[in-house]
């Protein structure tokens, strides 16, 4: 082996004297190479593996980059390690990793990288990203003996990635409204973006996939659904898009799916097991958390959709175990806190997402199964917040009813951890915010039946509750003013129905805020328990105080309308609506409202042009549809209102009033024949809709067919203080009815009675009635005599051609002859 | 070490006689760089080693930045020193412009400047005083512990307590810190 010491070789330069100066290392390097090898050469000739491992390893080596470490990196680091991804720099080829060779040698030795926090040994994770203890060695060998290229037969195929959405064109597409500017210094920052959905049909999603949008600055998402729309307001706090802080109860994983993104994270494929409900108007939320680069970046994140064609076919349940009283001092690195939980039904667990924050040092979460077993379900040692993931087990673990779960979490905040954001450490409290702490276990569950979700629902319902009353009252003993704590608490009770007992801590939460948003939503709240407590006046000035420190809270404004509407005070309700629109022009839920009203006092061109300005915003809108039907029955349209209302039960199948409307329609066009049809489908979706027992009957009263009739009658009338005309009716047929089968003189005199007695025998037709009743009852005396009151009385009200009638039937009374309906023909 | 300790004994004598070089080193502005441009140095010469893909040394832009902004006017002399043979001028003004650094590049392909002084890591800093003695090396701050281990915020600010230090005549403090980072014998 001949060293070669040409000026190349050294590095001579022909540049200056300095340069020659800076190469005496290398020199001296070879020198010491050459003299080992001569000094080796003269003691032993021959050339044996064992000297040649005295010597420094200059260009032997058994391992090479194509043949040994090209197929590691191509597995374990280019999905991110590569252009567009979230990686500073590609490894890819050869080049790529050995001008970084030293670092992966030791960002792999630490475990740093490939990023995978949790400890081995325990349940297998899918996806995992963790280098074996051969391959770290390998790594290690290769940069040692000279990092040599090999040969190029040996490279394995560099992997080829799917360019764009990796499932394919989705079946929507959201992503935030304006892209969010990231600053080029400070710290890490938390945002929250919130991300109207197109009004569409309601939907089953069975995969997604999240596109950061800016892979390096993104490093971790949480995505959540608002239903109540109520986070859109926070969006105003401040000039640029999104808004910091905490993610209040609003945002929710929906239908009980956790939903997020890390770097690497692959989509998941369709799995018909969670696919998670998109409800129409629900609104989705991004968590956002964002590393700063050194320059200004642009953050736009968007997020495909994958329609399911079920619902899913096991029930998902997000459960999320942890303590909220949390209380760290400084100085205190070994601060643990432990919670528990046992199911009490069968579940499967699929996947498992730890958290806390930069304080978090040992994680650690375990299930003890019935018989005693014991199962790590997750450990980590050193952990990392800026990694935090959700793990999902390689198979859906099974957990029988009665297993135990428990997470015990370690926290350091003294000086020694270089991760605390305090200098010196700080008290630390629980809270949302990067420097407050967390401790939670996230479990992904998934279970049989509704039977065991409602169990669960409940069972854990109370669970959270009765801890986060023990944690909030636990908070309040050092904090009597933390906001956390007594909101947290009105919220606890308020989700008992204890009103009583939230309004105290509702009160002094809103003295106690300093933030005007949070502070309105607080009024909001106390509004809405005040109301409950029968408190009307107080509930008004709460809304009111809401509605004007926060006049961008949309929300106010609709509660106040919602408010004076329920208390029929429609005009005022009216003018609140119109200024939430002016704060939100395109909330539907608020248009419906307006609609409502509009119809409602029968300002029929107004009430159009809204539903018609629904219909744009939201083509399906049931709401509209229904309502233009209703307008154009007002307006004795009956084909156009069909119209409408086959639009809206198109929208909503399962409403029946809809159906009941169609019939009510069909009767004005005397197509008694599909009128029934329609009354018989509402009653198919719900035998309970009096209504449409009522029209049926009328129906059929009409087409002569008693028996229906009174059967309908008969099941409208079961209604606590049922509508006299009804009763009226059903004794006018019980009592005169051609067919005998069908008679039934008791009953026609006692509805009879309770009819003129309710209307304090001031109505003619009634009276008339009554007579009937007595009549077909054989009672004539009394007929007679009530015959000729309602006569009389008919003749006092101008009802000439009732008193003719009522006189007619009079002489059949007279005649001891009770008055018969002719036969149908 | 006793090799360096040499090398770094005859860097200093070779300094000080070495005004005029022929330099193959080219400066962001495409003009030959000199890293001493008169007779008498400036009163602290900064160079920071860094590489335009190096997460850590391009986090620290705006820092670099403001130190630049407050001690420019003092007289001291930043430059960021290119290390990676592959960038281009192109390249590195490109780098220069999306990072807003204020102040000028210069490509050291054949680690001339990285030899001068032992640079290991980007970023690094290394600060010559008036009389062209390196008075620190080191971090600029320890926002970073190691890789992955990431303060919320730095405690200590080494780079501009020795900028301080030279320019109010007082010795440095801590003359030497570990940096974390990018490794420079990789781009051998």
């Amino acid at each position: 082996m001949a060293i070669d010491f040409t000026t190349e070789s050294i590095g001579m330069k022909q540049i200056g004297h300095g340069e020659i100066v800076s190469d005496l290392t290398d020199v001296v390097r070879y020198l010491l190479a050459f003299v080992l090898l001569v000094s080796v050469g003269c003691t032993d000739n021959t050339t044996s593996t064992v000297a040649q491992e005295n010597i420094t390893r200059v260009g032997v080596s058994s391992i090479t980059f194509n043949r040994d470490i090209a197929p590691i990196i191509f597995s374990h680091c280019s999905s991110c390690h590569r252009p567009g991804e979230s990686a500073p720099f590609s490894l890819l080829t050869y080049d790529d990793v050995y001008s970084h060779r030293k670092q992966i040698v030791e960002v792999t030795q630490s475990r740093y990288m490939p990023p995978w926090p949790p400890e081995t040994g325990h349940l297998p994770f899918l996806s995992e990203r963790k280098l074996s203890v051969e391959q770290l060695a390998k790594i290690a060998e290769w940069v040692d003996s000279g990092a040599e290229e090999g040969d190029s037969a040996n490279l394995p195929q560099t992997p080829v990635f799917t360019s764009g959405w990796q499932l394919g064109e989705p079946d929507l597409m959201v992503e935030m409204e304006q892209p969010f500017t990231m600053p080029a210094g400070g710290g890490d920052v938390f945002r929250n973006f919130v991300v109207r959905v197109p009004a569409i049909e309601d939907h089953y999603i069975a995969a997604y996939e999240f596109r950061p949008g800016n892979p390096r600055v993104v490093h971790h998402a949480d995505i959540r659904t608002d239903q109540t729309n109520s986070l859109r307001d926070l969006d105003s706090i401040d000039d640029e898009p999104g808004f910091d802080g905490l993610l209040d109860l609003s945002a929710t994983p929906p239908g009980g799916v956790f939903l997020g993104w890390t770097p690497g994270r692959v989509p998941a494929q369709p799995n018909p097991q969670i696919s998670w409900p998109l409800q129409k108007g629900a609104d989705m939320v991004f968590q956002l958390h964002l590393q700063p680069t050194g320059k200004v970046e642009s953050v736009k994140s968007s997020m495909g959709l994958y329609f399911a064609k079920s619902p899913p076919q096991k029930i998902p349940f997000t459960m999320s175990l942890g303590c909220r009283s949390i209380d760290i001092a400084p100085g205190r690195d070994d601060y643990t806190i432990e919670r528990s939980y046992i199911l009490p039904v069968d579940a499967h667990a699929l996947s498992v997402y730890p958290h806390a924050h930069y304080l978090g040092k040992h994680i650690h979460a375990w299930i003890v199964l019935p018989d005693g077993t014991k199962t790590t379900l997750i450990e980590i040692n050193d952990w990392n917040f800026n990694w935090q993931d959700q793990y999902t087990f390689r198979e859906p673990l099974y957990l029988p009813a009665g297993t135990k779960i428990t997470l015990r979490y370690t926290y350091d905040n003294s000086a020694d951890n270089p991760r605390n954001p305090h200098h010196p450490p700080k008290r630390v409290i629980y809270g949302q915010r990067s420097i407050n702490e967390m401790g939670e276990l996230n479990l992904q569950l998934v279970l049989n039946n509704q039977n065991d979700f409602r169990k669960l629902n409940e069972d854990f319902g109370s669970f959270q509750l009765r801890s986060s009353l023990a944690d909030f009252e636990e908070i309040l003993k050092s904090d009597p003013n933390s906001v956390l704590a007594l909101g947290g608490l009105a919220a606890v009770y308020i989700s008992r129905s204890e009103p009583a007992l939230a309004e105290p801590y509702l009160l002094k939460e809103i003295e106690s805020r300093s933030d005007d948003i949070y502070k309105a939503k607080a009024l909001l709240q106390l509004a809405i328990v005040q109301y409950q407590l029968g408190k009307p006046t107080e509930a008004e000035q709460a809304l009111v105080q809401a509605t004007r420190i926060s006049p961008n809270l949309a929300r106010g404004w609709f509660l106040l309308g919602d408010f004076l509407s329920s208390q029929d005070r429609f005009t005022e309700a009216l003018g609140h609506y119109m200024r939430g629109l002016e704060r939100d022009p395109e909330n539907i839920f608020i248009l419906e409202k307006v609609g409502d009203i509009r119809l409602r006092n029968n300002e029929l061109p107004e009430a159009k042009s809204i539903f018609n300005k629904l219909l744009k915003i939201d083509p399906k809108n049931f709401n509209a549809f229904f309502n233009l039907g209703a307008l154009m029955l007002r307006e004795q349209n009956p084909a156009e209102a069909i119209h409408y209302f086959e639009l809206a039960a198109e929208s909503r199948p399962q409403v029946a009033q809809t159906y009941n409307q169609i019939g009510i329609a069909r009767g004005m066009r005397r197509e008694f024949e599909k009128a029934i049809q329609a009354f018989e489908k509402a009653l198919e979706i719900d035998s309970e809709l009096l209504d449409a027992h009522l029209n049926l009957a009328m129906i059929y009263e009409e087409l002569g067919q008693h028996k229906l009739a009174v059967r309908h009658y008969r099941h409208h009338l079961r209604m606590p203080d049922p509508p006299i005309a009804a009763t009226v009716k059903l004794a006018w047929i019980l009592a005169t009815s051609s067919d005998e089968t069908v008679r039934a003189p008791q009953e026609a005199v006692r509805l009879a009675e309770t009819g003129a007695k309710v209307t304090e025998r001031r109505v003619a037709v009634i009276l008339d009635r009554l007579a009937a009743a007595y009549a077909a009852a054989g009672k004539f005396e009394a007929a007679i005599k009530t015959a000729e009151e309602a006569a009389q009385l008919a003749e006092q009200k101008g009802q000439s051609d009732l008193a003719k009638e009522i006189q007619a039937r009079l002489m059949l009374y007279r005649q001891n002859v009770p008055y018969r309906q002719l036969k149908a023909p | 070490m006793h090799v360096n300790q040499i090398a770094s004994l005859l860097l200093c004598m070779t300094l000080t006689s070495c005004s005029q070089q022929n330099s193959t080193l080219i400066d962001s502005e495409d003009q030959p760089f000199l890293l001493w441009q008169s007779a008498e140095a400036p009163p602290a010469t900064v160079l920071i080693f860094t590489r335009t893909d190096c997460p850590i040394a391009n986090r620290y832009a705006p820092t670099v930045r403001s130190i630049y902004e407050r001690y420019h006017e003092h007289g001291v002399r930043i430059l960021l020193v290119y290390v990676d043979p592959k960038e281009t001028l192109s390249s590195i003004r490109r780098h220069l412009d999306d990072y807003q650094f204020p102040c000028h590049g210069v490509h050291d392909p054949l680690h001339e400047l990285v030899n001068l002084v032992q640079a290991t890591v980007t970023p690094e800093a290394v600060v010559f005083d008036s009389q062209r003695r390196i008075a620190y090396r080191g971090r600029i701050d320890d926002l970073y512990v190691d890789f992955g281990k990431v303060r919320p915020e730095p405690t200590t600010h080494d780079l501009e307590d020795a900028l301080e230090s030279l320019l109010a005549n007082q010795p440095v403090a801590v003359a030497e810190t570990k940096a974390v980072g990018c490794y420079i014998s990789d781009l051998n």
